[in-house]
């Protein structure tokens, strides 16, 4: 077991929040499983904005629009196309990515702030579309989809939900982890630190942007099309600016550059109306409290504390002192 | 001579009325270890952003690397054709220890395709596998200790730093390494110590090297050739003991090699 991990690149962490979270969901009523299945459906797309806007420093306000373009092109191909779910949901996946990666041009161009506006513009523009869509996406009224089955297997209840989507939760949070961890996650780190040494290293900084928003559009896109699947209905309201913003508020508190951190601020945020339901109209104001209590006493994100305590039990203490790192610090590389 | 590895032909730049290089034109030959000095301001470092592929120069001018023309590559394509650099204020990611940053290094020999990096694939895991042992060895050569490796760089000393920037950059194994100012910053103890590891590099492989520095001792110990610019022009070239004892080198350094 202990082998299989360390060759996967998967922590042992995550294995057993896994197995908690499958005992919780065990436990609960259907519709604690329901708020658990939205936790993991918009984990997909927070593992996605991680790499994104966290590693590779691409600021995406777009977020909401890769879901509704995922969303949106399952149900079409499920009610126009008569497609199953399963099959919709993969090509919705790719059409968001082919969509989504088009915003790397653009963002190519552009630094910080700028690709930010550019993503939120693309943001609008896509529910505006979706909003004038007539038959096709039935406008500001929403779409409804059909049951959905997958390979014959009736997803009618939210138990089977809650599989359908633990396993592609899973698979997405794995092969993330490994992502960041070996050259795609080394290169992207660089390029955001280190552009033009990177580039000397051979890193292609274009290449790799790009790659960054195909994967963080495709994730958007696999979420998407889960939600739709999950509520059976859809509509403009479900993707505005507040839910790119929402997604934002989970990287960062989860820790930006971690993609358990990101799952972790996906869960905290997804949940925390349920969790503070109990303050009754107090609990969108303890909820700003939290976020504020949180970002100015962990700013590395929930993570941080448990990375701080992993290094100091891992590495030893190095007896190197710093008398000249001052040196060191004064300057950037040439341009 | 052998055919040259490097090669400049009527190199010139300009930054708005600044002549930054003035028609150089000068080879470099296969396994050399080539000096380049010059005051400040004389265009040591733009000679490097060109080869890089930063700097555009002015039209007719052309750097060949074996055989193949480098000007209008983009710069990971520069780098992809054999050729490495360190840059004269440290360029590392400064949160990430010595191993994640040389790992860094190993980019362009990680052959899989990034995306493939998702799956527990065998491939991947042995190019990890090996990227590992490379920097084992790497390491070895340059003297640098594994507590060193596992440590944050910006803890480090700037010694350490330094080395580390020179082990990410030829961890690759690349064909000609360009060193900017390597010795800049340290203080005597770690100029030795970097010269040490640098001389052990330049013995073990047939890597040629091009240093720019202003610590005579430094390029005196490493390099066997020399060339000098002054106010963007080649002065002199040859031999490193010849070129020392040129009384036009010597009328631009006006007694500098002691001070450095």
């Amino acid at each position: 077991m202990r082998a299989l991990l360390h060759r996967t690149k998967i922590p042992l962490s995550m294995v057993l929040a896994m197995a908690g979270a499958v005992l919780v969901a065990s436990e609960a009523n259907s519709y604690y499983l329901y708020v658990i299945n939205l936790c993991m459906i918009n984990a997909i797309a927070a593992v996605g904005l991680v790499i994104l806007s966290g590693v590779a420093g691409q600021i995406s306000l777009g977020t909401a629009a890769l879901l509704a373009i995922g969303s949106y092109s399952t149900a079409i191909m499920m009610v126009h196309l008569g497609l199953g779910f399963l099959p919709a949901a993969v090509l919705s996946a790719f059409v968001t990515t082919v969509i989504g990666t088009i915003l790397a041009g653009p963002a190519l161009r552009l630094t910080g702030l700028h690709v930010a506006i550019v993503t939120l513009a693309f943001g609008i523009i896509v529910v505006q579309l979706i909003g004038k869509g007539g038959k096709l996406t039935g406008g500001m009224s929403g779409m409804t989809l059909p049951p959905v089955t997958i390979l014959g297997w009736a997803i009618d209840n939210e138990w089977r939900r809650f599989i359908a989507i633990l396993i592609p939760f899973v698979l997405v949070t794995a092969g993330s982890i490994r992502f960041l961890r070996l050259k795609p996650g080394r290169a992207l780190r660089a390029l955001r630190e280190r552009e033009v040494a990177a580039q000397t290293l051979g890193i292609n900084s274009s290449a790799y942007k790009i790659l960054a928003f195909a994967y963080a559009s495709f994730l958007g896109g696999v979420s998407g099309a889960l939600y739709a699947g999950l509520k059976g209905y859809i509509s403009v309201d479900d993707f505005t600016l507040w839910n790119s913003i929402y997604f934002f508020v989970m990287i960062a508190l989860g820790g930006m550059t971690s993609i358990i951190g990101g799952v972790a601020g996906a869960f905290l945020v997804t949940a925390a109306p349920e969790f503070l339901r109990g303050f009754q109209e107090a609990s969108q104001a303890v909820f700003g409290v939290l976020l504020f209590v949180i970002v100015v006493f962990l700013p590395g994100g929930i993570v941080a504390p448990f990375a701080g305590l992993r290094r100091r039990l891992s590495t030893r203490q190095t007896r190197a002192t710093a008398p000249n790192t001052d040196e060191g610090q004064s300057g950037d590389p040439p341009r | 001579m052998t055919e040259p590895i490097l090669s400049f032909d009527q190199i010139s730049v300009r930054f708005g009325g600044v002549l930054a290089l003035d028609g150089v034109s000068f080879d470099i030959a296969r396994g050399d270890t080539f000096g380049i000095i010059g005051p400040n301001g004389a265009g040591k470092t733009t000679l490097f952003n060109c080869i890089s592929g930063f700097i555009k120069p002015a039209a007719g001018g052309r750097i060949v690397f074996n055989n193949k023309d480098l000007i209008g590559r983009s710069v990971h394509e520069v780098a992809k054709l054999g050729i490495s650099r360190s840059f004269q204020n440290i360029a590392l990611m400064q949160d990430q220890t010595g191993r994640q940053n040389i790992l860094t290094g190993l980019h362009l020999r990680l052959a899989y395709h990034p995306l493939a990096s998702i799956l527990p694939l065998r491939r991947v895991s042995d190019a990890e596998a090996q990227a590992a042992r490379e920097i084992k060895r790497i390491c070895e050569l340059l003297k640098i200790s594994d507590s060193v490796l596992d440590t944050r760089v910006d803890t480090l000393p700037l010694g350490q730093q330094k080395k580390i920037e020179v082990a990410r950059a030829v961890v690759r194994a690349p064909e000609l390494l360009l060193l900017d100012e390597p010795a800049g910053g340290l203080n005597d103890r770690e100029t030795g110590d970097l010269i040490d590891s640098l001389e052990s590099l330049r013995d073990s492989s047939e890597l040629t090297i091009v240093v720019i520095d202003h610590d005579m001792n430094l390029v005196m110990e490493l390099c066997n050739q020399l060339a000098v610019l002054d106010f963007g022009r080649l002065i002199a070239m040859g031999e490193a003991a010849n070129v020392q004892a040129d009384p036009a080198v010597i009328a631009v350094y006006l007694g500098q090699p002691d001070a450095a």
